[in-house]
């Protein structure tokens, strides 16, 4: 006559199949167990692994200081910066601005064999203005000159 | 043509479909395959011969020429994503919805958009957070009406729409209330469909991605300063991240195909996990049987998987305790003690009752236990309790024990005649064809039920007969059929027998008869005959209504008669649909867990059958059929049975008479349970056996449909567990059976290869969503519907089958009252896993009884007021209900509890004499007040029961055309 038993009592038994399993587990991969335990112990001695679960442990803390910091007025104006400059640098094609900066290294290289050739008059800088070269190098300073001011007379 | 290359359309695709389906892919938000056309979003705009048009709504036609990508046309398809973009803050990085499937960033990323033109601006409401399962973000929501579409008309709840009268719209519940005072039945159609993050299944909040838990004030902070740089930062590169961490998400997410375990329907999803823990139940267009339809226990019902309350070790019964026990001793003590028994009492004093929710390998491993290692054929499932008689009248008419077609033919049909069936409670997805196609489609729509459930309220004619009389009304209206000569006289004289005989029979079922029988007046029956008779297809759906009386199998014969009388079997959208209660009920009867059958219905009286599997077993199989699930406890009681081996079913409590039942539990010699949980059957047991639940393994279900899908394993099981089939080998393994099967594909070779309704089943077939329904030929080919060209009778013709009327139980003056019973939408029978949902619990606490208001009125009941219902076998105690669903003297009790307020404390033993199964819905009762305070309504203020929904077609997208802030795109 089986009655009714409403719980479960708990007995402390040997979880053998549990346990014969693990083992099995153990024993067919040895190796590989053996080698992340050696990684793991290299992590340890170098604190990556304290420095991974501090990050984790505190996740929220961490991301909420990265925010914090980013959203600084002084890092903001940062980032913007930084960005306009991205904004400059991809829409402007590579070749021009190689040409560009060639040029602009060559000339710093001959500075002094420039001072060599006296003061700049005006008659020097009228027969310069003729090289179309130099016309165009001055239009694109004068138009990057007046960038600096449009907005506010736009508005 | 478009752009110069040439695309086919098939016959009724628009042009948004003919190009999708040849792989070019137009933006589209709002447009999804399930749903149709909603155009709300403008993104899918194409010129079709010089007009602007929307892609989705607009009919491919041959010689046309669309325009899909110019420069021009992708303008126009920018300004509608920047519109939508006004309506969602976008957040892709730390958005929850961000796994690679929002259709808004994906449009977004398409498109390349790189810069807002209309900066996104909050709307004036608030989070909705308010029901268990998911949450509604009106500063997410891009006003798609997806959400509105699904809900009012492919689940056909009606409680969705948008308000487009307010200067910011938004989609409102009913008349604008929270979610949890709503008629919302939190089905989960609108969560599934939404394309963005506006609506999100709570499990989901701050779980899908790598930074998406981080606490809400530090990442709305993140939000904003993303904001303020994007400028000159432009939309592009945090696309891009937000790209990367989206794939990375796919390392991180598990998506795993699986079939629902709730009813028969046989929803097949995805289901997401991180580990053990369930992300969201996803749906997707490709599920053979419901697309993205789920119920609210198929959507959100999955806590019990990971329940404290489940076994993780074995139990073995000592000195009146449960002692944990490791695997070996309790396989090995299983194994001993039915070897024992067999030696002392022979095979045939061992039943074993399998699972109806375990795989059809299980079945089909049980019965093999059963018969190769016991020699027994003492073997069921717990069909025998609810579908058997359907089973019965069709194997007596037709010859398959099956439903004649696919959900889709119930859609498709003219004319559905629904009885005893609370389909949009017990089947609720199944139920949403019905009430779709009702709603959008002119289907008509026959309900017979004592109660007044949604469907009731839904049909065209709703009639309700006297309790156990469906017989009379359903050979009542035949035989007027018949005088009318409205019989289908050519499908009669070529396609069925007995026909004379028959209509002989149906002589004393005339309209005066069946009014007074049943209570139907004659006029109404008349109405019904000629409904039927002007409708060019009717299927007939039926259930516990009809099967669980002494005549549930003549009844459900009836239908079967009505249904060939009018030739309504072989074409499609017609047929007879026994709507299948478990998930695999009907594949644990098809695998053979049957006394009487072999594997594929082959008769155990067959000579020729049992050589076939004695040969493959190498075994003498026994040749009479032995004892069922039901009458093996007269069989306890009369010393025949002293053993049970119970797979994954909850006798106690699901059986008839449980007092009954409890004490034959308590004869048994000896008792082996496998469960999920400490059941109260398992309270009897001598050994406890830890089971896997679905989710934890692989295999195979039969829906109604006879649709064979497989399951995956979606998690590890859970420690301490194994699957049902790995424990039953186990077992054999331990009496000599030498079984070596590695995987269930394995075991369903072997069914194939023994069964000719599988021959052609095989697990690549059955690979991710795709399914075989049986019969399958030995090429692979299937049958998603049945006899279109014979019958399953020798001579291919089917069988008229001439019925008597018996009376059921009637009332007296000791039980004056009548007491059906039931499901509710929210549980799965006594509850054992859905109570382990918080959410489902607080929608549904517990049971109750339902009073109607006149028999309230006269014993002074009310809501809240306790009773005690007594019938001859047992009394619970139990919650009042008034409620118009109910009328007179009839009460219903849903059967979502147990203990001492389950509901077969009360039934009996009486049963149906052909299937034997019990005749639960014939209960006389009393009740009686109990002293007391009254309590509060059984069912919570935030039952969607207590709310009144808003029904609409669509989302009414012409009202946003309408109004003065709509800029028209197109030119038509």
């Amino acid at each position: 006559m089986a009655k009714m038993i409403d719980g479960i009592e708990t007995v402390d038994e040997e979880e053998m199949d549990s346990t014969s399993q693990i083992v099995d587990l153990l024993a067919t991969h040895a190796g590989d167990i053996g080698s992340i335990l050696e990684l793991i112990a290299v992590a340890r001695k170098s604190g990556i692994i304290d420095f991974l679960e501090a990050l984790l442990e505190r996740k929220g803390d961490a991301t909420e200081v990265i925010v914090e910091e980013a959203t600084k007025e002084q890092n903001m104006r940062f980032i913007r910066n930084i960005l306009t400059i991205y904004t400059l640098l991809s829409r402007v094609n590579p070749d021009i601005l190689r040409a560009f900066m060639e040029n602009a290294a060559h000339s710093i290289e001959k500075s002094e064999e420039f001072r060599k050739e006296g003061s700049l008059g005006l008659l020097k800088i009228n027969s310069q203005l003729k090289d179309p070269d130099v016309s165009a190098g001055l239009r694109v300073l004068i138009s990057l000159a007046k960038g600096f001011t449009r907005r506010e007379k736009d508005q | 043509m478009a752009n110069g290359r040439e695309i086919t359309a098939l016959e009724g695709q628009t042009v948004l479909q003919a190009f999708l389906s040849n792989g070019i892919d137009i933006p589209h938000i709002c447009y999804q395959p399930n749903l149709g056309p909603i155009k709300t979003c403008d993104t899918c705009l194409v010129d079709v011969n010089g007009k602007i048009v929307r892609s989705c709504s607009t009919q491919a036609e041959s010689g046309s020429s669309v325009d899909y990508q110019s420069p021009r046309i992708r303008s126009l398809q920018v300004e509608a994503t920047q519109r939508i973009l006004h309506n969602h803050d976008l957040y892709c990085t730390v958005c929850d919805n961000n796994n690679g499937d929002c259709a808004l960033h994906n449009t977004v990323h398409d498109l390349d958009i790189s810069v807002q033109k209309y900066p996104f601006e909050p709307k004036p409401y608030p989070v909705d957070d308010t029901n268990p399962f998911y949450v509604y973000d009106p500063n997410q929501c891009i006003l798609c009406g997806r959400c509105v579409e699904a809900c009012q008309d492919v689940q056909v709840n009606e409680t969705l729409s948008i308000d487009w009268s307010r200067d910011r719209p938004r989609v409102i519940w009913d008349n604008d209330v929270p979610i949890n005072d709503s008629s919302c039945v939190s089905c989960g159609h609108c969560v599934t469909v939404c394309p963005v993050n506006a609506l999100m299944e709570k499990t989901m909040i701050g779980r899908a991605g790598f930074l998406t838990g981080i606490e809400k004030r530090t990442k709305d902070r993140m939000i904003d300063a993303v904001k303020a740089v994007e400028p000159e930062l432009t939309m592009s590169p945090v696309m891009a991240i937000s790209n990367v961490e989206s794939r990375l998400r796919k390392s991180r997410i598990k998506k795993t195909k699986t079939v629902c375990t709730y009813c028969g329907v046989g929803c097949s999803f995805e289901m997401w996990t991180v580990g053990r823990e369930i992300l969201k139940v996803q749906p997707v267009p490709e599920s053979p049987a419901n697309g993205i339809s789920t119920c609210i226990k198929g959507k959100f019902g999955w806590d019990f998987v990971n329940s404290g309350e489940r076994l993780t070790s074995p139990l073995i019964r000592e000195e009146g305790r449960f002692r944990k026990a490791s695997w070996n001793e309790a396989l090995d003590l299983v194994a001993e003690k039915l070897r024992l028994i067999k030696e002392k009492y022979g095979g045939d004093s061992i039943e074993f009752i399998a699972s109806s929710k375990g795989t059809n390998e299980e079945a089909f491993l049980v019965q093999k236990m059963a018969r190769q290692v016991f020699g027994t054929n003492n073997v069921d499932n717990s069909s025998r309790f609810c579908q058997a008689p359907a089973t019965t009248g069709l194997w007596r008419t037709v010859g398959y024990g099956g439903d004649a077609g696919s959900i889709m033919d119930i859609y498709n049909a003219d004319l559905v005649i629904a009885v005893g069936t609370n389909t949009a409670e017990s089947h609720p997805v199944l139920a949403t064809r019905v009430k779709r196609a009702h709603k959008l489609d002119g289907q008509k729509l026959i309900v017979s039920d004592i109660r007044k459930h949604e469907m009731a309220r839904r049909a065209d004619i709703f009639i309700h007969p006297n309790p156990g009389t469906d017989l009379v009304w359903l050979s009542a209206v035949t035989k007027y059929i018949i005088d009318q000569g409205w019989e289908d006289e050519d499908f009669i004289a070529s396609r069925v027998n007995g026909f004379s005989e028959y209509r002989k029979s149906l002589e004393t079922f005339t309209l005066d008869f069946a009014q007074e029988i049943t209570g139907i007046p004659k006029e109404t029956l008349v109405k019904v005959a000629e409904t039927i008779h002007q409708s060019r297809n009717m299927v007939i759906l039926w259930a516990m209504g009809v099967t669980q009386h002494q005549m549930g199998s003549d009844t459900s014969t009836a239908i079967s008669n009505l249904l060939l009388v009018t030739g309504n079997y072989g074409r499609r959208g017609t047929g007879a649909y026994p709507l299948r209660g478990h998930n695999n009920v009907q594949g644990a009867s098809d695998f053979g867990a049957m006394n009487a059958y072999l594997p594929g219905y082959q008769p155990v009286t067959d000579a020729e059958v049992r050589r076939r599997f004695e040969k493959a077993w190498g075994c003498k199989l026994p040749d009479k059929p032995g004892f069922d699930n039901n009458t093996c406890l007269e069989g306890v009681k009369d010393g025949k049975i002293k053993a049970m081996y119970v797979i994954g079913e909850e006798l106690l409590e699901t059986g008839s008479d449980s007092n009954f039942i409890q004490e034959q539990l308590e004869n048994l010699e000896f008792l082996v349970v496998e469960d999920l949980f400490l059941s109260e059957t398992a309270k009897f047991a001598d050994v406890v056996l830890p089971a896997s639940a679905s989710l934890e393994k692989e295999g195979t279900f039969v829906n109604t449909e006879r649709r064979i899908q497989r399951i995956y394993r979606v998690m590890e099981p859970l420690q301490g567990t194994k699957p049902d089939w790995e424990i039953i080998q186990d077992v054999a393994n331990r009496l000599g059976a030498g079984w070596n099967y590695s995987h269930p594909s394995e075991i369903m070779d072997e069914a194939a290869s023994l069964s000719p309704i599988f021959a052609g089943v095989r697990y690549e077939k059955l690979e991710g969503f795709n399914s075989q329904q049986w019969p399958v030929n030995p090429d692979g080919t299937d049958s998603p519907f049945l006899y279109e060209k014979e019958f399953h009778f020798p001579d291919g013709k089917a069988r008229f089958y001439p019925l008597k009327y018996t009376p059921p139980l009637s009332l007296n003056q000791e039980f004056d009252l009548h007491l059906n019973n039931g499901r509710l939408m929210e549980h799965f029978h006594e509850g054992n896993e859905t109570y382990k949902s918080p959410g489902i619990r607080e929608k549904v606490p517990g049971t109750f009884l339902e009073v109607s208001p006149e028999l309230a009125k006269e014993r002074g009941l009310e809501t809240g007021d306790k009773v005690r219902v007594i019938s001859k076998w047992g009394s619970v105690k139990v919650t009042v209900l008034v409620s118009d669903r109910v009328t007179g003297r009839e009460l219903y009790m849903p059967m979502n509890s147990s203990g001492e307020s389950a509901i077969n404390r009360l039934t009996s033993r009486y049963m149906d004499p052909a299937a034997h199964t019990p005749a639960y819905k014939e209960l006389p009762v009393r009740i009686e007040k109990l002293p007391g305070k009254r309590g509060e309504s059984p069912l919570p203020r935030t039952n969607p029961r207590n709310a009144t929904p808003k029904p609409q077609v669509g989302v009414q997208v012409e009202k946003k055309w309408a109004r003065k802030d709509y800029e028209k795109l197109t030119t038509e």
